[in-house]
């Protein structure tokens, strides 16, 4: 394993110390890193991530580059070893997003996206998506902002087509 | 709303000092968000906006959704019952879990018959013969479903009818090929071929030509319940050669295509190994089947850039079913690099083989209870997805 170590500098000036293999995790510092662009000694600045924010993403890095590692060095694991593997980091992510707030969560998922990480994109949308999908229409629409511009009329409308849905 | 508020939703973020500031999410993470969950959700969601209730429905949306098809991929089953004619569906995730708990899509059929040939089903839709020249496509996720138009060229006595149901990418359309003959005695087979573009074309059955001359489609019992298989805008199915039995040991079993675009026929490249009874499955947009070598030695055909390459692979339980078509009527197809199998006559767990490791699992049906103990067919497709495909 690298144990090169790469600086991340956060919007509000936090700076984090990473390993170059956790933070290649992210495409936009694995390109940078490609293109050596990165100096050994400056920090690499993230302007729209917040130290609180990318203090989550790093520690979603660490722990997945072990995992990562892991895959390769037991190619022949057992269908039952690789099950509790998988169980391993998904208890892991679970216990990883509970207790976050919803706004938090978003913060992440921009930062995510920005930083372009795929495996965390797809975490954090289906955490959020297990959050809201119980949630009703007006509980919805308080969260995202979202103006209602149905006639009351309508809205009944698409309520009756769907009724067994609002059961 | 603001030009640059456009293509995006807010949420508040509460600051230190009791101000608060919006966290602004671009649409397309919203769209991510939301392909993830459930069709029921989705229902509701469809009254928060005019803007949400169109992306929902949208061609991108449910290509999103079918894109996440890891997450989305389900098992669809439907008993039918016979006693009273209906069909109660269900379905259950793909997973890599020794078990997997079916789901009922309250959603009953009356009046169905012919369930005994299918058409797998197509961006969460399923399509369903309801009687010679009456069909109708349903979405068992959003509970909708529509009658399609009869073909009134057709007249009812002695007419067989081979459907298969498929999209055409292109143009975004979804198409139904009906392969027609009417069984008269003494009379020679003359086929038609009919396309229907649901909800276009003035909503008619179009006659068309252009099927190889020298076959014949297979019908009727020579198919092991299976009409055809849509693959990328493309339809297959098998065909034979005139004039000649399709159980005769020397006949050589055809693939056909039909481009659902372009609306041509063509000829697939022979493979002596494909039968009557080889089911076409679907890997991974490549057309597939599987033939018995021997005993449990099975042999998986890919055809990849119009040339075909098999694979050797042991299937343990195969040694039980000592006829040849029941261990190709048991395939359903791929998912996540596994081929997945339901055993013949016997129903609470499918099998599934790794193509890669070629190794074999058993996933039960936890906590499941055939609806009723009437005389049912239970009919089984895999690469089902609920979508919010609207009819």
């Amino acid at each position: 394993m690298s144990s090169n170590m790469i600086m991340l500098k956060s919007s509000d000036g936090a700076s984090f110390e990473i390993e170059e293999a956790a933070a290649r995790k992210s495409k936009i510092i694995a390109n940078m890193i490609e293109v050596e662009c990165v100096d050994e000694d400056k920090a690499i600045p993230l302007q729209n991530v917040t130290g609180n924010i990318l203090a989550l993403v790093i520690e979603y890095c660490n722990k997945h580059i072990v995992d990562d590692d892991d895959d390769v060095a037991t190619e022949e694991a057992s269908e039952e070893e690789e099950e509790a593997k998988k169980k391993k980091v998904d208890d892991w992510e679970a216990e990883f997003m509970n207790s976050m707030s919803l706004e938090t969560m978003f913060e992440l998922l921009l930062a995510a996206n920005y930083l372009n990480i795929k495996s965390l994109i797809d975490l954090v949308c289906q955490t959020i998506a297990n959050n809201i999908k119980d949630k009703t229409p007006e509980e919805v629409r308080k969260i995202f902002s979202i103006e209602n511009d149905f006639t009351p009329e309508e809205e009944e409308e698409i309520r009756k087509e769907n009724a067994w849905a609002f059961g | 709303m603001k030009k640059e508020e456009q293509n995006r939703i807010s949420i508040h973020r509460k600051m230190e000092k009791e101000e608060e500031e919006r966290i602004w999410i671009h649409m397309d993470l919203v769209i991510e968000i939301l392909s993830r969950m459930p069709v029921k959700s989705l229902l509701k969601l469809k009254c928060l906006s005019k803007e949400f209730s169109r992306i929902i429905h949208s061609r991108n949306f449910v290509d999103s959704c079918l894109a996440c098809s890891s997450n989305r991929s389900r098992l669809l089953f439907y008993f039918h019952f016979y006693e009273d004619n209906t069909l109660v569906f269900f379905s259950a995730p793909h997973r890599l879990t020794c078990s997997i708990l079916p789901t009922r899509h309250d959603m009953t059929f009356r009046g169905v018959v012919g369930t005994s040939l299918r058409s797998p089903p197509v961006r969460g839709l399923i399509f369903c013969t309801f009687g010679p020249n009456q069909h109708v496509l349903c979405n068992p996720a959003t509970k909708h479903n529509i009658s399609l138009p009869q073909n009134q060229m057709l007249r009812k006595k002695g007419l067989v009818e081979l459907l298969i149901f498929g999209y055409d990418p292109i143009f975004d359309q979804f198409k139904v090929l009906c392969i027609s003959v009417y069984k008269i005695v003494k009379q020679p087979d003359q086929y038609q071929f009919w396309v229907l573009t649901v909800g276009k074309d003035g909503n008619i059955w179009r006659k068309i030509q252009g099927m190889p001359p020298h076959l014949v489609p297979a019908m009727r019992k020579h198919l092991c319940g299976q009409t055809g298989i849509c693959i990328n805008g493309v339809l297959y199915f098998k065909a034979c050669s005139k004039n000649q039995s399709y159980t005769h040991p020397g006949n050589t079993t055809h693939v056909v295509s039909f481009d659902l675009n372009s609306e041509e026929f063509s000829l697939i490249k022979t493979n002596s190994h494909l039968t009557w009874f080889s089911k076409l499955i679907d890997f991974q947009g490549k057309l597939a089947f599987l033939s018995r070598v021997k005993d449990c030695t099975i042999e998986f055909c890919l055809l990849e850039n119009k040339e075909w390459s098999s694979k050797v692979f042991h299937l343990p339980w195969a040694q039980k079913y000592s006829r040849l078509e029941q261990i190709s009527d048991s395939v359903l197809g791929i998912c996540d690099g596994e081929i997945i199998f339901v055993p013949p006559k016997e129903f609470g767990f499918t099998w599934h083989l790794s193509l890669e490791k070629k190794t074999t699992r058993k996933v039960d049906f936890h906590d499941f209870q055939i609806p009723s103990n009437r005389n049912h067919l239970v009919v089984f497709f895999s690469n089902y997805a609920d979508t919010t495909v609207s009819l």
